[in-house]
């Protein structure tokens, strides 16, 4: 009896741990995706998605903002959502962050729990996407890198101050960070 | 909805893949070297970086003016992203370069509204009149990092009931040194471009208008600004349109009557010292206006529209023809635009 409730209790873990879904940075159908979303998606496409794979609450908020010297208002939409059952490159996901400009994807951020080992995964991962393009990674200062190529920018970071212990990953609409260049930092 | 595309002209010719984006890259280099003159300059820094310095509209003080908002699930707040005015009781003035979205594509006609009675965007006596036509300059370039010709007209499919404000006819020159005034739900600090605080009321502000020869000047927008356009504003800076007032109008009072002068079309920041608001010059602009609506002789010569040609978007909802690419209608009308350059 003893030994079917081990056997029973090393099922259900290996189940939990096998239920725990991946996300990654990756290249589909030539088009570079993070957290399974690529730069230029409709909103209601992404949060169709996301709604559906997270299957948590999304923390959004709408605002309006400028574009280079207009003086007209376009719509900025940013949802966060913090999954508890996913993963980033095979490290917890903590949070993933759509942005959208006009109801186009525009900016996706992903934070995952990780340090170093993460950090050069993802290094990898982006060197693979972007070397046709970008050889070498521009270094933004201390463990912080980007790319950029296909018509936009992607950086990898390790988290500072209360955000130790994290790695950043970040993929940008090349046009946006010209259009609204705040968009583009962190 | 459905479009139909309306072309007048004889011809077209072919232009240049230009047209696909806004603003040229340049920009970034341009913004740097602006950022580069304001620190030489010895202005004083405005209290406030922010329509930015002006007051809220009382009711009914100016009933001509309207919000161009999207068609969406959202409040008219949210919604809004220009103004604009009626100046006749179906058709509304506003600026070419609110017709376009961040891509450089032209908006669908039924992608948004032209809303009237809308002194607060929360009143909820507004209401919204849908677009049947509009009709942009044949001369303006959205891809231009600064736009001339930034005009358009809105043909309304319902009577707004509204009486037109006057447009004024003076020349340039009887202009400056008045004091117009911006109507406008814009920005009310823009102190954070990452988080402009707009307003649900509507906001108007006082800026004098000031010669060409002042904001050509080295330390402002450097010999960009043309005769089809006006400044306004202070050397100091702290009073301006910004962000949503495109397409509202400025307008002045002269012999105890409100004419409309100008348009918001663009500026470098909000009320920042010596970049003052451009605006298109609407007298310089009312021959091509009084091909569609009349509304006065010019006392000028006003500048020469050989047709009442233009990049017109349509829009019927019996009609049988199928959505229309609103992009190609910008690359007709910059064929146009070819056309009267060559």
């Amino acid at each position: 009896m003893k030994h079917c409730v081990m056997v029973l209790g090393l099922s259900l873990g290996l189940c939990a741990c096998a239920s725990k879904q991946g996300l990654s940075i990756s290249e589909s159908n030539g088009q570079v995706t993070l957290a399974e979303s690529h730069i230029g998606e409709k909103y209601d496409v992404v949060m169709q998605r996301a709604n559906a794979q997270f299957a948590v609450e999304p923390h959004c908020e709408a605002r309006k903002i400028s574009l280079k010297k207009q003086r007209k208002a376009f719509n900025y939409d940013v949802c966060g959502f913090s999954p508890e059952s996913y993963e980033f490159s095979g490290a917890p996901l903590a949070e993933v962050v759509y942005h959208f400009v006009e109801r186009e994807l525009v900016r996706v951020d992903v934070r995952a729990e990780g340090e170093d080992a993460l950090l050069n995964e993802v290094k990898a991962d982006m060197q693979s996407l972007f070397a046709s393009s970008s050889p070498h990674a521009e270094s933004l200062g201390e463990d912080s890198y980007q790319w950029s190529g296909k018509s936009l920018l992607a950086g990898v970071r390790a988290g500072v101050g209360a955000s130790r212990g994290n790695i950043h990953v970040r993929l940008i609409d090349e046009t946006i960070a010209e259009d609204a260049p705040w968009l583009a930092v962190e | 909805m459905q479009h139909l595309l309306k072309i007048a002209g004889n011809r077209t010719r072919r232009v240049s893949a230009l047209l696909a984006v806004w603003f040229c890259a340049s920009a970034g280099l341009s913004a740097q070297a602006m950022a580069d003159e304001r620190d030489l300059s010895v202005s004083p820094t405005p209290e406030k970086n922010f329509i930015i310095g002006g007051t809220p509209v009382q009711q009914e003080s100016y009933p001509w003016t309207v919000a161009l908002a999207h068609v969406a699930n959202a409040s008219l707040v949210q919604r809004q992203f220009c103004g604009g005015s009626v100046i006749a009781d179906t058709w509304v003035l506003t600026a070419a370069h609110c017709l376009f979205d961040r891509s450089g594509n032209l908006l669908s006609l039924s992608d948004f509204t032209v809303a009237t009675n809308a002194r607060n965007l929360r009143d909820p006596d507004a209401q919204e009149h849908v677009v049947s036509n509009a009709y942009l300059h044949p001369d303006y370039n959205h891809n231009a990092n600064n736009p001339h010709s930034d005009l358009a007209l809105l043909e309304l499919a319902t009577s707004t009931g509204v009486t037109p404000v006057a447009l004024s006819t003076k020349a340039t020159e009887n202009l400056v040194g008045l004091q117009g005034t911006v109507i406008g739900w814009g920005a009310v600090d823009f102190s954070d471009p990452a988080s402009p605080l707009f307003p649900d009321q509507q906001y108007a502000v006082d800026v004098p208008v000031v010669t060409l020869d002042v904001c050509n000047a080295p330390i402002s927008y450097a010999g960009s600004i043309f005769e089809n356009q006006l400044c306004a504003g202070f050397a100091q800076g702290g009073r301006d349109s910004c962000v949503g007032d495109s397409g509202g109008p400025m307008v002045v009072t002269y012999q105890g009557v409100v004419q409309q002068i100008g348009v918001v079309s663009f500026g470098f920041g909000c009320a920042l010292p010596n970049y003052y608001g451009i605006y298109t010059n609407v007298p310089y602009f009312i021959g091509w206006i009084n091909q569609y609506v009349f509304v006065g002789e010019p006392e000028f010569e006003p500048e020469v529209s050989s047709s009442r040609g233009t990049t017109a978007i349509s829009s019927s909802g019996s009609s049988s023809s199928g959505s229309t690419s609103l992009f190609a209608l910008l690359i007709l009308g910059a064929g146009l635009f070819a056309r009267r350059r060559s």
